[in-house]
């Protein structure tokens, strides 16, 4: 579970990958409460026949808070899914360039979805947007804020990424 | 820009990107927003993160994280290592009975983990030395190793059914009781085939030495509490999920309560590995979600177009009979799984195939099982085939990853044969669910 050769160096990078692996391993955390909650309704349900108003609606911001949150520690660690059968066949300085483009499109499309869940997590927050159940709790406007949060730590670590392949094309060249 | 020109320029940029080795999320999120912008402009950013929100609204999705958890824990708390012990004891008179037992096992942590690449890795590091210490051949251990880790994909609870079943919108529950006579016919293939190779050659697969086995048999009933672990943790997640008793999402934090349980009983609960389990699931989670956002992304901006119900127009026009379209599925599900990653394939085929089929009448969770059967085939065929991956990191180091593709092809023939039978009998899929309704 590290870098390896492309282990964060100067203060951004570091900051960066620090602050990505805080919040994706602190958040896992998250899921412990998830599950200690419907753990507890089966019980208050099934035995007191007492089930609560709120378990459903919060277990459900939680975990989709933690969705957006955890994005950007995978990308840290390289494990969102690619298909590289053809990458890997291809010429080392070939796969320089891709990883420059690569990681370039990653900051382009994740700055995007910043800018468009951002304006809307911002008009979520100045309505206070309720679920409108029985237990009536600003959910949505918590989700809605997470969006933008979680594509902003992936948009920092692939600004990372995208200076590492830099380093790593300007370097091939010169060798 | 015309329907037939979107719905060719989505696949080649799609294609473009994965090429340049863009992450299937970002891959498809990019597509879907640079379509987007170019046929509804702007409002495209605003619409691709509503989706996002959409999905992040499911409390069937819940299932997912907290039967990741489940498993890690279970692993992390040993349970996976002590059942195989078990099991290789109490199987080792038989011939050919480390590698049944391989299976077994296989099945077994299925039935509790679902994460392919843990289970392969558990079996080949327990399993494997010890088949290959006895003579077994090597090529029918790999091979059973590489089938029997791969079955967490397909047997209940497992996270891709819990998928398809959210985009097929079919209850988890039918589906997980769908998947579990084909499940049982696969494992019975596997198991036939070990033993007929066996009886045909016994040097494939020997017997074990008396002596191996000359343990008492209060030491053979103490080790039975590393297997009733575990099988009641099964029975409690599935019991409570088919009894009506919990949802999935409520099933799976049963499941957790007994993996921290085992783990307990395994004196390896602490702190360290609890954090390490929720870590992990963390991990999963930030890659399984966003791919899924980005997938979501491409595909409702293709749907808003109509690129959906055109492509659905333009198969039905082939005239396809119901079987004649099912086999032309499977076929492009067989030549992707052989490129393509499983969570990778059901994000992309699954909102353009489910529209066709229910059109067509197919039963959607009859073709879940076909899928998952599909995709079974699609852990072990070149040049993509995950369980070799997985298996060739924790093999020794003279074998090579031909060795390892040539030694799965004949559990790739009983997949297939798997997926014959299910596809000429609906009913070993459905008939559980069916009584499930009575």
């Amino acid at each position: 579970m590290d870098e390896g050769a492309d282990a964060p160096r100067g203060p951004f990078e570091r900051a960066v990958s620090t602050l990505n692996k805080a919040v994706g391993e602190t958040s896992g955390f998250l899921y412990f409460l998830v599950f200690a909650i419907c753990f507890m309704e089966i019980v208050l349900r099934f035995f007191f026949n007492a089930p609560t108003t709120w378990a459903f609606e919060v277990t459900i911001a939680l975990c989709g808070i933690q969705y957006c949150l955890a994005g950007g520690n995978a990308h840290r660690l390289g494990r969102h899914i690619r298909i590289d059968a053809i990458y890997l066949a291809l010429p080392k300085g070939l796969q320089r360039i891709f990883d420059v483009v690569g990681e370039l499109i990653i900051s382009i499309v994740t700055a995007s979805i910043v800018y468009g869940s951002g304006v809307q997590a911002l008009r979520a927050l100045s309505a206070w947007q309720t679920t409108g159940s029985a237990f009536d709790s600003p959910a949505p406007t918590f989700m809605k804020l997470a969006i933008p949060i979680g594509a902003l730590l992936i948009l920092l670590q692939s600004l990372v990424k995208l200076k590492r392949a830099l380093i790593n094309l300007r370097r091939g060249h010169e060798k | 820009m015309s329907l037939e020109l979107v719905s060719i320029a989505i696949p080649a940029l799609l294609v473009l990107l994965l090429t340049l080795g863009v992450p299937i999320a970002f891959a498809t999120a990019s597509t879907g927003l640079l379509i987007g912008y170019i046929l509804f402009g702007g409002s495209t950013f605003f619409f691709v993160p509503f989706r996002m929100y959409d999905l992040m609204n499911s409390y069937v999705l819940i299932a997912v994280p907290l039967f990741l958890f489940m498993g890690y824990m279970l692993e992390y708390g040993g349970v996976a290592h002590r059942m195989f012990r078990v099991i290789h004891i109490w199987s080792g008179h038989m011939r050919g009975g480390l590698a049944v037992g391989t299976i077994v096992a296989g099945a077994i942590l299925a039935a509790m983990v679902g994460v392919i690449g843990a289970e392969i890795v558990a079996l080949g590091l327990v399993a494997l030395p010890q088949m290959l210490k006895r003579g077994y051949d090597r090529r029918l251990s790999f091979g059973v190793v590489c089938a029997g880790g791969s079955l967490g994909q397909m047997i209940p609870p497992s996270v891709v059914l819990i998928l398809y079943a959210l985009m097929a919108n079919v209850p988890v529950r039918d589906l997980f009781l769908a998947a579990l006579v084909p499940s049982g016919v696969l494992v019975a293939l596997y198991i036939a085939y070990v033993l007929v190779r066996a009886k045909l050659d016994p040097g494939l697969a020997p017997a074990a030495p008396p002596e191996e086995l000359a343990i008492s048999s209060r030491e053979k009933l103490a080790l039975a509490k590393d297997l009733v672990l575990p099988l009641t943790i099964i029975v409690a997640v599935l019991g409570s999920l088919y009894g009506g008793i919990a949802t999935p999402t409520e099933a799976a934090s049963i499941g957790v309560f007994g993996a921290i349980v085992a783990a307990a009983a395994n004196r390896q609960l602490t702190l360290a590995s609890i954090g390490n389990a929720l870590k992990q699931t963390s991990v999963t989670i930030g890659m399984l979600m966003w791919t899924f956002f980005g997938a979501n992304a491409m595909i409702s901006v293709y749907s808003r177009a109509g690129g959906v119900s055109y492509l659905s127009e333009l198969i039905n026009g082939l005239g396809f009979g119901p079987m004649q379209l099912l086999l032309m599925m499977m076929l492009i599900l067989l030549l992707l799984g052989m490129l393509i990653d499983v969570i990778g394939i059901l994000i992309l085929t699954m909102p353009i195939f489910l529209p066709i089929l229910s059109a067509a009448g197919i039963d959607l969770i009859w073709f879940g099982i076909l899928f998952s059967i599909n995709m079974q085939v699609s852990y072990l065929t070149p040049p993509f085939g995950p369980a070799v991956f997985y298996l060739k990191a924790v093999t020794p180091p003279d074998t090579s990853l031909s060795e390892l593709f040539r030694s799965v092809w004949p559990f790739v023939g009983l997949q297939l044969l798997a997926l014959l039978l299910v596809l000429l009998f609906p009913q070993l899929a459905l008939w559980l669910p069916g009584v499930g309704q009575q």
